[in-house]
Order: structure tokens, then sequence, then C-alpha cells
């Protein structure tokens, strides 16, 4: 999947953007929909286990689902008292997690999009995993956009 | 009224954390049925030589001839050899579809992707980076009340 940078980032971005027109996009609740979108990547654990040498099989692996990282979200948004919004931005962020990762070069698979109601793949074969130049761009992307929010609320 | 609603609460966390645990069970049972190539867990299982399988590891050796990648499977190290140049260097991870010889030995390498594995570590750095980050954002904005057990707006 693409980095971590790279997913935060783009929500970074889309949040900013989205906050022109809708307030609920202000710095709190980006940096939800920012939780929402590395919840799919739980299935990182997966790394540590191995280094403790524990055999977590597959199971681990389902976390990377949308209905899985769904019922995730709606499980985060019960530690909030205004659940259903946080359930809405922690979805939006898994929204676009799962959109990057679409654009991933996969060979032997792709995301069950709809498991488990089909387990039919699905990848767009865009960009390579391991590709900085997406970063270096979501990056610079982000800084300018956090130079221009700040300098105009200096100027305010 | 307070009461009623933590019990609510506690329910409703109960009943998700459930469906995540049978999910994640049914997907960890099943999956390897529904893969679009078999792969590592068929290997092990039943050998299916002939067939295209999938593969993915870090390449460990390499000659003129082909190269040996080693993945880890449920904690088991495996190692494959591959009849075809790499276009790579070693520590490179690769991954591809290619036929299942006996011995380990995939032949007629039919799709394969390389990714540095330099760039491999170097992004997970950047993730690192970025999840001390989003942790840093993330309690600049929210605390925890142990009391409510709840997040709060700071």
């Amino acid at each position: 999947m693409p980095d971590w940078m790279v997913h935060i980032g783009v929500v970074y971005i889309i949040c900013r953007l989205l906050y022109i027109k809708y307030d609920i996009f202000n710095y709190p609740n980006t940096s939800l929909v920012m939780v929402g979108t590395l919840i799919p990547d739980i299935v990182k654990l997966e790394m540590i286990t191995e280094y403790f040498g524990v055999n977590t099989g597959d199971y681990l692996l389902a976390f990377h689902l949308p209905l899985t990282s769904l019922v995730m979200a709606g499980l985060f948004s019960m530690f909030f008292s205004r659940k259903k919004m946080v359930f809405g931005l922690l979805t939006f962020g898994l929204c676009i997690h799962f959109m990057l990762d679409l654009l991933l070069i996969n060979i032997g698979g792709g995301i069950y999009l709809f498991f488990p109601l089909s387990w039919q793949t699905f990848h767009f074969d865009v960009i390579s995993p391991d590709d900085y130049y997406l970063s270096l761009i979501v990056l610079t992307i982000a800084t300018m956009i956090f130079l221009g929010d700040y300098y105009q609320k200096k100027h305010a | 009224m307070l009461i009623d609603s933590q019990l609510k609460r506690i329910a409703m966390i109960l009943i998700l954390g459930t469906m995540i645990i049978s999910i994640n069970y049914y997907y960890g049972i099943e999956s390897n049925k529904h893969l679009n190539y078999p792969s590592y867990g068929a290997i092990l299982d039943y050998y299916p030589v002939g067939e295209l399988v999938y593969i993915q590891g870090s390449v460990i050796e390499m000659d003129s001839s082909g190269y040996t990648i080693v993945d880890k499977y449920h904690n088991q190290p495996v190692i494959i050899n591959v009849s075809r140049k790499f276009p790579g260097k070693l520590g490179d991870h690769i991954s591809l579809l290619g036929v299942l010889e006996p011995s380990y030995h995939v032949n007629d390498v039919k799709k394969s992707h390389v990714m540095s594995g330099d760039k491999y570590y170097f992004s997970l750095k950047r993730s690192l980076v970025a999840i001390i980050f989003l942790l840093i954002v993330f309690v600049y904005y929210w605390k925890f009340d142990f009391k409510a057990f709840i997040f709060r707006r700071r």
C-alpha cells in the first residue's frame, strides 16, 4: 500500500479543501479522518507479531477489508460522545485509504471490496507500493496548503 | 439514564468486537480457497506442481541462471528458486506469477513486479514518521476522559 505519509497527506489535502465549504472538516475532525485512513492498516500488526514469532495465520489480514474496517470504525466511534459524526469521519478516512490502495500494482490479487458477498478482487495497477515520488508530491502539496492556511490566519 | 447509556455502549462494543472476531475468523479459514492464484499456503499444503502460482519474497541469492527468494508464511520461512535472470539486486523484493516445478522451483514467469529493498525500508521509515505525526496531532486536539471512558476535545 502507499506509505502512511501518503495516506495522511492526501486526507489532509482533501479535508482542507472541503473545509472551504464545510466547517465539519476543521483540524480536530481532520485528525479523526486521518485515524480512519489508517484503520485498514491495522493489518500491519502482523509485522510485529511475526517479529515476536507469533503465528496469527491469515486472521489479521481481514482488517484490510472494507467490511472489517467499517466495523472497526464503529468500534472506535463508541469512544466518542458524538458517535455518528465520528463514525462518518472515520468512514470517510477509510474510503480514501481504499481508493489509494486500489491504485497499487498488485500481481497476485487485490482488494476484496465486496467481501463477504463476493471474493472478487479489485486493483488498478497504477502505482508501485515503493514509489516515493508520490510521497514527495503529496507532502509538497500538503505543506503548501498548510503554509497558505497559516499565512492566511496570521494576516486575517 | 447514564447507567442505561453506558450499558448500551458496552453492549455495542461487545457486539462490534464479536463481529470483528467472527469476520476475521471466517476470513482466516476461507481466504486460501478463494485466492486468484495458489500461493504459499497451497505450496506447503498440496504443492500444486504445474500450476500458475503467486509468490513473493526478498531476493537472497542470484546468478546468471536465476535467483532465490525467501518469504515467511505463518512464521515458516519458504525458499523458492526462480529460473530467470533477476532484474534487480540482492535484497530487493519481488512478487511474481510463475509455473511451479518440483523441488520448490518456479519456471516460466508470466508476470513480476520488483520493489527496491532500499525503497521499501525507506517507505517503512516514512510510515513511522507519519504515525508519530498523527499521534502528536491527535493528542493535541483530543484527550481521554478515563471517568467516562471517552475521548473529548481539548
